[in-house]
């Protein structure tokens, strides 16, 4: 009997049916009796949904969370040396401790973002004659190697990016978040083409994947396209990588001027 | 360079899906028809648009804001709705901002702007326009000349007119009305009906209208994915798909043809969808095959007959939004506050009763009133679905005690604790104005500003306003602190005075 090709197509019809018959199985098992059987059905849905909201809202929870415990203990841990900082940057040359600076965040929205002060108070002014010297490629940005408006301190504090350090203030007020694309300055945003807009998309963040990798010394359209990598593959998890990886680009002092 | 964006259809050729969203909102292919259409404006380099808007204009406004997401400036004008362009542009008065673009928001159309713009130098005259097959898709630029102001012997309204909805013009009167510069290739889609919407949406996902791709990232060929949206290539068997932010398409779900599935969207297990467009916030369950179909939380809309369906059964469709996580909360918060009260309240009930008894001069010792209770929380709260509310007092004149048995209907949910006081339904069929309705935006309650600072019987438009400010300008903190008056009045001399 084996061998016979009319088996064998019977065969795979009858399992063809059975595959039919099962799914009717289980849509007749789910509403032949809606009163009894769909309890376990309904709890699968809510099961379902709450998992759904928990991946819309938790992850922004999280992420929300995460920006306040950090920024609020590293905030608290570091109040002394902050205070002693802000006494150096007082003595060593007058005006504020403190640099205030406009920044654009999340779809455009302006916000004040807190540095400590590494130039001397008229740094802006003096920024028209070196406009020229402008060392970055690209256009948008203005960065310069040795710039002589920076304070001794100032460099140190550059150096070693601590002058970011008061912008956790920002993380904990929800401006910005630990990990996002660099927030830009109004004046490069209006440079800005609709794709590079694409950053502005998310809250922007201390740090973000071109700071890990290199930092300042990438050109300003792969800026774009790591910011737009991030935006598109966030995960609480990818930011807590990122932020690990921070700490050695912080520690070895690359790119940053 | 600023442009004069007509977004004012009403959309009920799109009806259902734009009962509750208007028309410019729906979006194609993850973005909004409305956001295709500034793109391609901010792409060309206009920085100044004016949007004319009509139904469910806050919706519009509280999506696009004011442009500082694209860096332009973004203003609104309120019209009655698919109105004649050239009267709008009359009570507009813009002729001193000139030049001006003037084109429709709420029609799909691939980026011709900065194109247009180009071309358009070439060309002598103070009204040029770009027309595709049908005049409401074009673009139409207005210019100023120095010695003459641009008006209607320059044929200004006629050309605008090419814009209106409504009345289309006749294609064979168009040659006379204007220039026409050469227009290069564009592609549109007016969205005339839920066919149309469907098509345009399935068009840009598969690469058919040139210079429109649907947004995110490759995860392979065909395949298309939004932030943070869980999905496995296998799904995919055959054909394009675009997947929005934060969905889920379980690894057992089949996707087929082209498919267009929103933001925060469930495919559940077994689903197999086959050239069909889900729309955001949706629930697709286990075994459902949709095809050739639009999708709109419970809706489910047949494209090639018409059939709109309504899935009641929360395991076949649903809509995943229905209030969110907070508003569930507050809700049981409210009715364990209601509860709490009301077994704190039970030593009172007894003078409640015994008042009642001495005023009520031989009637029932409980009166009952109806009112309007808040409507059913899902699938989506309107006016229609509110329900009459029976609530019963003591017959006394002691305000707190008569209110007394109110706080059954809160523990049952029927009534909130802070809110705007409720109407009886003469009252509610009473209302003609638009401000008066705004008070439908709260939840009836217990506690609130009118219930505290007006008088008992305070006139009916009085009472509307004090619930409309409230309605509109609730936060959590300010309710709290409703909360907080009303348990400390319970203190108060006032209520405990009865009423001559």
């Amino acid at each position: 009997m084996s061998g016979n090709p009319g088996q064998a197509s019977e065969t795979r019809a009858m399992s063809a049916r059975t595959h039919q018959q099962e799914i009717r199985d289980l849509v007749l098992a789910r509403y032949g009796n809606l009163a009894r059987a769909s309890l376990p059905h309904r709890l699968r849905f809510h099961l379902k949904r709450a998992g759904w909201v928990g991946v819309v809202r938790g992850a922004y929870l999280v992420k929300r969370l995460l920006d306040i415990l950090v920024s609020g203990t590293l905030l608290v841990l570091l109040l002394p040396f902050f205070l002693l900082l802000a006494l150096l940057i007082r003595i060593e040359s007058p005006g504020p401790v403190l640099f205030k600076q406009t920044r654009v965040g999340r779809w455009g929205e302006l916000f004040t973002i807190f540095k400590f002060r590494s130039m001397y108070a008229d740094a802006e002014a003096r920024k028209a004659e070196l406009l020229a010297r402008n060392e970055m490629q690209g256009g948008v940005l203005f960065k310069m190697r040795d710039d002589p408006r920076v304070t001794r301190i100032g460099r140190f504090i550059r150096k070693t990016s601590i002058d970011e350090l008061p912008q956790l203030w920002n993380v904990f007020k929800g401006d910005m978040s630990l990990v996002g694309p660099r927030p830009p300055v109004p004046s490069e945003v209006n440079e800005y083409s609709l794709a590079d807009r694409r950053r502005l998309e998310v809250i922007p963040g201390i740090t973000c994947i071109w700071q890990v990798s290199g930092r300042s010394e990438i050109p300003f359209e792969q800026q774009v396209e790591l910011d737009v990598e991030y935006i598109q593959s966030q995960s609480v998890w990818m930011d807590i990588k990122l932020l690990l990886k921070t700490i050695p680009a912080l520690l070895l002092g690359k790119g940053a001027y | 360079m600023r442009a004069l964006v007509f977004a004012d259809r009403q959309g009920t050729e799109l009806a259902p899906l734009t009962d509750q969203v208007p028309l410019a909102l729906l979006p194609v292919a993850g973005k909004e028809v409305l956001v295709h259409g500034i793109e391609d404006l901010v792409g060309a380099g206009v920085r100044e648009l004016v949007i004319v808007v009509s139904t469910l204009a806050d919706q519009i406004e509280a999506a696009i804001g004011d442009g500082q997401r694209w860096g332009v400036g973004i203003r609104y004008v309120l019209s009655r709705g698919e109105e004649d362009p050239a009267a709008v542009w009359r009570r507009l008065s813009l002729s001193e901002n000139l030049p001006l673009l003037a084109l429709r928001g709420d029609v799909l159309r691939t980026p011709a702007v900065a194109g247009f713009l180009d071309q358009a130098q070439g060309y002598p005259g103070s009204i040029i326009a770009a027309l595709p097959g049908d005049p409401r898709a074009g673009l139409i630029l207005l210019r100023a000349r120095a010695d003459t102001p641009l008006g209607d012997e320059q044929g200004l309204s006629p050309a605008l007119r090419l814009l209106n909805w409504s009345a289309p013009v006749r294609a064979d009167l168009r040659a006379e009305l204007i220039q026409v510069p050469p227009m290069a290739a564009v592609t549109f889609n007016l969205l005339t009906d839920l066919p149309a919407y469907h098509r345009a949406n399935r068009d840009l996902v598969a690469g058919r209208l040139p210079g429109m791709a649907p947004p995110g990232r490759l995860l392979a060929l065909g395949l298309t994915v939004g932030p943070r949206a869980r999905v496995v290539p296998r799904s995919l068997k055959q054909g394009v798909a675009l997947i929005g932010a934060n969905s889920r398409v379980h690894p057992e779900a089949e996707l087929l043809g082209e498919v267009v599935i929103g933001d925060e969207v469930v495919v559940d297990r077994g689903a197999t969808i086959r050239d069909s467009v889900i729309l955001s916030r949706t629930y697709v369950g286990e075994l459902i095959e949709v095809a050739n179909a639009i999708v709109a939380s419970n809706l489910l809309i047949r494209v090639d007959t018409g059939a709109v369906l309504r899935i009641s059964d929360t395991l076949l469709l649903a809509d995943l939004a229905g209030g969110g996580v907070g508003g569930e909360a507050a809700r049981w918060l409210d009715r364990f506050l209601g509860l709490l009260l009301l077994v704190l309240s039970l030593p009172l009930w007894p003078l409640a009763a015994a008042l009642a008894y001495r005023e009520s001069g031989g009637r029932p010792l409980l009166g009952s009133e109806t009112y309007l209770g808040n409507p059913p929380t899902s699938p989506s709260p309107d006016a229609r679905g509110v329900r009459p509310l029976e609530l019963r007092h003591w017959r006394t004149s002691v305000p707190v005690l008569s209110k007394l048995p109110w706080l059954i209907a809160v523990m049952r949910g029927d009534l909130r604790l802070v809110g705007v006081s409720p109407l009886t339904p003469e009252e509610s069929a009473a209302r003609r104005e638009d401000w008066q309705f705004v008070r439908d935006k709260a939840p009836v309650g217990l506690f609130g500003p009118t219930q505290f600072d007006l008088p008992a019987k305070a006139p009916i438009e009085e009472r509307l306003l004090s619930d409309a400010f409230y309605a509109r300008q609730r936060t959590w903190p300010s309710d709290m602190g409703f909360l907080w008056r009303g348990l400390r009045r319970l203190f108060s001399a006032e209520v405990w005075r009865g009423q001559a």
